[in-house]
């Protein structure tokens, strides 16, 4: 895997223009949006002592629904890397499993045939539709040998024909589950409540945590199951616990605002060339990259379409889309 | 063990036995003449085949003879139609990119043609345009595969890949187009992207017929070149033909037929991509992936049965009617996934192999 001898900067100067871009985008999509209000208002809305409409615009809506990008969009990206790792394939991310497309039949299967509605019964029924998805396919991809970067694109990509056509029979049929549940499905970041973010924020946090906790487990299986061994490291462990950290992270941040695609590709790939192919670096400039990517396509998605919105997963998909491209080409020039 | 792969003992393929292959196209013809009278009968309105027949002699009443031509029996062509379109498209991709497990739905054509249809449903243009619509999406999306997936000529992988990464753009659109119009056109566009044969007119058949009959004689011919291409570039020059100009005029070909399919009845999910297979299983020994005149018309039967029996269970054989491609990709996910384990299988051994 080329990426895993690249050395990358890890200077101080990385990091610090990193942290500005997160507090940039941070305050981004605090300032900015379908309603013009002066940087003044928003402070004040902030602090709870400008007037109403200031107030409720940026307590009630940007704030939320900032939390939200910082919190998903760190969970994509640390979810792709992860994923990108524990299959040694440098298309793994979240939308390519299939996971986002089994987040939304277990969504639209929920409104549909239980009347289900609330925010809290969304989440719940889409992580475990993409906890169930994601095993599957993984599954499918790497039974009988490793897992060809072609052979995970397909077994994502039939598992979803599958469900989206399932998904999509259900929304031709109930108008009703349709306008219920067609702006989760696009991919959003406009707050459904607060309890959502009280729900999938402590997952995202632990499976963050349990990535952190194998960074040296992941950088050694990149170099093959067999110097992991060497190593004195359990690789079928370490792909078991990554599998859960990806599932955690992944599944709750598609739970919270719905299937947002290619943040788990593209950054973990940019940040690659960054930071270099070590875990150690390259999970924690994930998780400030990530944000940083949701949260501007989330402000341009609010900008382009005024007084009307773009769904944040429709931008997002336009960005990432010709990335994947181009990464495939890279990946068909003739090596040595 | 036994599991073996075929290889022809020379470089030309060997090439299925042909009595065999004449007599399965046969049955095939017998079968779907059997699916497409079922297919006349049944319905809200059960009618019985005698009468049905009775409107092919002019000896049937005046309903009967409307409900079946008018209401039933473009539906049943189109869906003949878009079987052999889709499966001959099929047949012709898997081929000509090496990769048994491509196809246009794989790529992205038909993904591509679900955002023009869409888009132009939201814009509110009559749906008699959205045929016209989804043929030009596949056709913008068949020149962007080849524009950004030509290096050195083209790589099944490759194509492949870049396929995911336009669909994903495609699919992009036709969300954007669900989430912003009002629920009704929606549902409209959704109902076009899932495949369905609900409500073809005798005009959209006839277009289609008319494309069929030119393109379908067009690729019997190409399947020499398909043979030639196979030896590989070197040789194939050394005989006179121009492999990477073959392989454009294939590829606009297998998109031609795949945009008819689509333009007819939406992207009808695993009809291009699982038929060949069973085409090749049923011809028999040595299955080579270059189809021959012969296999290729016998996954034209197979794939128009198929569409036809699938057609004919969504819209009686359920509860409540549904589009085609849902039963389609019910059917045909769990068969793609054995195809995926087994081909897992196959690659091991030759992986070994090579460490070794």
């Amino acid at each position: 895997v080329p990426h895993a001898t690249r050395q990358g900067w890890s200077s101080p100067l990385v990091w610090a223009i990193t942290v500005a871009g997160l507090v940039l985008a941070v305050g981004a999509s605090l300032f900015l949006g379908a309603r013009p209000l002066s940087p003044v208002e928003v402070v004040d809305g902030l602090a709870g002592s400008g007037d109403t409409t200031a107030m409720l615009v940026v307590a009630d809506l940007r704030l939320p629904r900032t939390l939200l990008g910082l919190l998903t969009g760190a969970g994509l990206a640390v979810a792709g890397a992860v994923m990108q790792a524990i299959t040694r394939n440098p298309i793994a991310s979240p939308s390519v499993l299939g996971i986002n497309a089994g987040a939304a039949f277990a969504v639209v299967a929920a409104v549909d045939l239980l009347g289900i509605t609330s925010a809290l019964g969304y989440t719940g029924f889409a992580l475990v539709g993409a906890a169930v998805t994601a095993v599957l396919a993984y599954a499918l991809a790497t039974a009988g040998g490793n897992a060809s970067p072609t052979r995970l694109a397909l077994a994502g990509a039939v598992i979803a024909t599958m469900l989206s056509a399932w998904t999509t029979t259900m929304l031709v049929l109930s108008g009703q589950a349709l306008e219920e549940a067609r702006h989760w499905l696009a991919g959003s970041l406009v707050s459904r409540g607060t309890d959502v973010l009280f729900v999938t924020a402590p997952l995202i946090v632990l499976g963050l945590v349990l990535a952190a906790g194998l960074t040296r487990g992941l950088d050694a299986l990149v170099l093959g199951d067999e110097q992991a061994a060497s190593l004195g490291l359990r690789p079928t462990r370490t792909r078991l616990w990554g599998a859960l950290a990806v599932v955690l992270l992944a599944g709750a941040s598609v739970a919270a605002a719905g299937p947002i695609a290619f943040i788990g590709l593209v950054v973990p790939h940019a940040m690659r060339l960054v930071v270099g192919g070590d875990h150690g670096r390259l999970l924690p400039a994930c998780a400030l990259a990530g944000p940083i990517l949701l949260l501007s396509a989330d402000v341009v998605g609010r900008l382009v379409a005024r007084p009307a919105e773009l769904e944040v997963g429709i931008v997002t998909a336009i960005i990432g889309a010709p990335v994947l491209i181009a990464l495939a080409r890279r990946a068909g020039e003739p090596t040595a | 063990m036994i599991a073996t792969p075929h290889r022809p003992r020379f470089a030309v393929p060997g090439m299925p036995h042909p009595l065999r292959t004449t007599a399965i196209c046969l049955v095939l013809l017998l079968v779907l003449v059997a699916t497409v009278v079922a297919a006349l009968c049944l319905g809200d309105v059960v009618l019985d085949p005698r009468d049905v027949l009775g409107v092919a002699t002019g000896t049937a009443d005046g309903g009967t003879t409307l409900i079946v031509t008018e209401f039933r029996l473009p539906r049943v062509l189109a869906g003949v139609l878009a079987g052999a379109c889709l499966a001959s498209s099929g047949a012709l991709s898997q081929s000509l990119l090496r990769n048994p497990l491509a196809s246009p739905d794989v790529v992205g054509v038909s993904h591509g043609a679900s955002a023009g249809a869409v888009l132009l449903l939201a814009a509110g243009i009559s749906p008699g345009f959205v045929p016209l619509a989804a043929l030009a999406g596949a056709v913008v999306t068949a020149t962007a595969l080849v524009l950004l997936g030509w290096q050195h000529g083209l790589s099944g992988e490759r194509v492949v890949l870049i396929g995911i990464g336009l669909s994903s753009i495609f699919t992009a659109v036709v969300t954007w187009a669900v989430v912003t119009f009002p629920v009704t056109v929606a549902q409209q566009a959704l109902l076009w992207t899932a495949g369905s044969l609900f409500g073809r007119t005798w005009t959209e058949v006839g277009w289609a017929c008319l494309a069929a009959v030119v393109v379908l004689p067009i690729a019997l011919v190409q399947l020499r070149r398909l043979g030639v291409l196979e030896l590989g570039d070197d040789l194939a020059r050394g005989l006179g033909l121009r492999a990477d100009r073959a392989r454009l005029g294939l590829l606009a070909t297998a998109v031609a037929l795949a945009a008819t399919a689509v333009a007819l009845g939406g992207p009808i999910t695993f009809i291009a991509l699982g038929v060949p297979h069973l085409a090749r299983a049923l011809a028999g020994p040595p299955r080579p992936i270059t189809p021959t005149p012969g296999t290729l018309l016998l996954g034209a039967l197979l794939g128009s049965v198929l569409v036809v029996a699938a057609d004919l269970v969504a819209e009686s054989g359920l509860p409540q009617p549904v589009p085609v491609g849902v039963i389609t990709a019910t059917l045909g996910a769990p068969w793609f996934c054995w195809l995926l384990l087994r081909s897992a299988r196959a690659e091991r051994p030759a992986a070994e192999r090579r460490t070794a």
